[in-house]
């Protein structure tokens, strides 16, 4: 009798055992509550999780998170909780396009910053939130860069360009940029401009003259009520009272975390070491020439 | 002065539906609380909850890759009640269900695949799903389940005459 209640103790055992293993193997995609929160923090891009030893998160992993939360039939709502200023214009054209075909409420929560990428991905939502101290806006283009022409020169170093066509090298730190090329530029900027404000102009229903206004400036969150680029002052909890009230409903909230692998936090700390070994290196450089670096 | 009376016989008797149907739930009752527990998380956050039957249809039938997620998790969870009853069954021929209520499984040739024939019906799947049909039916008209007379296993209880 004994044996016999040893064995049964033990089998049963065993098979909650596999189907807790088994579980596990769904439990990657399980999405529970009835509203999602999507962390968009740090710099945005297409592909990564850093960008020049700050942090960074992909647009393909917004996305996949998008998919399971929509996916998801418990799901009522999705709340972007964004701390970014911003990234590439096509990883924040991606995210902002994705969330505009979500049918489901969108609700976008500035903490401390929400700009450039940043903010066109909170104007593709339903309702933004920031705080009155937020940092928002800066809607406009960018592609300034270090130029090191200069520097080659003072070392006696020579580039030698060899491209097939004029502008092929356009934008290339290690060679003077021409008027002509520096139009380039701006003209392609100015193309990117043109689309981010009537993008925020479509999506915020604000007039494009008063966002041209603007002149890419940032703005406290006090400022971004009066010019309409948000809704409201709060925070996560404010966001989660208005979907209360707004969908009935009682709010249980499943919040999606990046989880870092051992390969990324290595592949972090090493990015980190080659941008202090670059910082060594020009302070050393720069010492040498008696200025002084800030 | 003692009475002389015959001694009692113990005979065993196909056992009655009533036991039979009690054995059942308290099997499933210790599976869902047991062995079934770690699935149910995963479980209520893909099945639709607080919606209407017709609702909840709808968005399966527009999500064939959820739709396809909870079908495995149900084969899975019966495959895993199928193995719980047929084991128990091979070894004690009994289960936890079948122990409380004194009713145990006789049979001429014990052997581990006939109990797994047997307990097939808990597949929910095509073609097995017939079974959910035709082994109550057979069960009240013939006294035994129909997958029960293909394995050629019997349930039984002892009763004293």
């Amino acid at each position: 009798m004994k044996n016999k209640l040893v064995y049964i103790i033990f089998f049963l055992a065993g098979l909650w055992f596999l189907t807790l293993i088994v579980s596990g193997l769904f439990s990657t995609d399980v999405v529970t509550g009835n509203v999602a929160i999507i962390p968009i923090k740090g710099v945005i891009l297409t592909e990564g999780d850093s960008y020049l030893g700050s942090t960074a998160i992909s647009s393909d992993l917004i996305l996949d998170w998008i998919d399971k939360a929509e996916k998801n039939p418990n799901i009522k709502s999705i709340i972007f909780e964004i701390n970014s200023p911003g990234g590439t214009a096509l990883a924040g054209k991606e995210i902002a396009s994705r969330i505009k075909k979500i049918n489901k409420t969108s609700i976008a929560v500035i903490r401390d910053v929400g700009a450039s990428a940043g903010y066109l991905v909170a104007s593709a939502t339903d309702y933004i939130f920031a705080d009155e101290l937020s940092i928002t806006g800066s809607i406009g283009a960018v592609s300034s860069y270090i130029e090191f022409s200069g520097f080659l020169e003072k070392y006696n170093l020579t580039y030698q360009r060899l491209a097939s066509a004029k502008y092929k090298e356009m934008g290339n730190p290690f060679k003077k940029l021409s008027n002509t090329e520096r139009e380039l530029i701006l003209k392609q900027l100015d193309i990117a401009h043109a689309y981010f404000v009537s993008e925020v102009s479509e999506n915020r229903n604000v007039s494009i003259n008063l966002l041209n206004s603007l002149e890419g400036s940032f703005f406290l969150g006090i400022q971004a009520k009066e010019y309409g680029l948000i809704d409201d002052f709060g925070n996560v909890n404010s966001a989660k009272s208005f979907l209360s009230t707004k969908l009935n409903l009682e709010v249980e909230a499943y919040e999606f975390s990046y989880k870092k692998t051992f390969f990324d936090i290595i592949s972090n700390k090493l990015d980190q070491f080659s941008i202090n070994l670059g910082k060594g290196f020009a302070f050393v450089l720069l010492s040498e020439n008696q200025l002084r670096i800030s | 002065m003692s009475l002389k009376l015959p001694k009692s016989r113990i005979v065993e008797t196909n056992c009655s539906l009533i036991k039979r149907f009690l054995a059942f739930v308290l099997d499933l009752m210790i599976l869902d609380f047991v062995v079934f527990f770690p699935m149910k998380k995963v479980l209520s956050s893909l099945i639709p909850q607080n919606m209407a039957l017709s609702s909840s249809s709808i968005i399966l039938g527009n999500n064939p890759d959820l739709f396809n997620k909870i079908l495995i998790i149900m084969v899975y969870l019966s495959l895993v009640a199928v193995i719980y009853f047929s084991v128990l069954e091979y070894k004690f021929q009994q289960t936890i269900g079948k122990m409380i209520l004194k009713i145990y499984i006789k049979s001429n040739k014990l052997s581990f695949w006939k109990f797994v024939l047997s307990n097939l019906t808990l597949i929910p799947v095509f073609p097995f799903i017939i079974l959910w049909v035709v082994d109550p039916l057979y069960l009240f008209f013939k006294g035994q389940r129909f997958m029960e007379q293909i394995s050629n296993i019997t349930l039984v209880e002892r009763v004293a005459v």
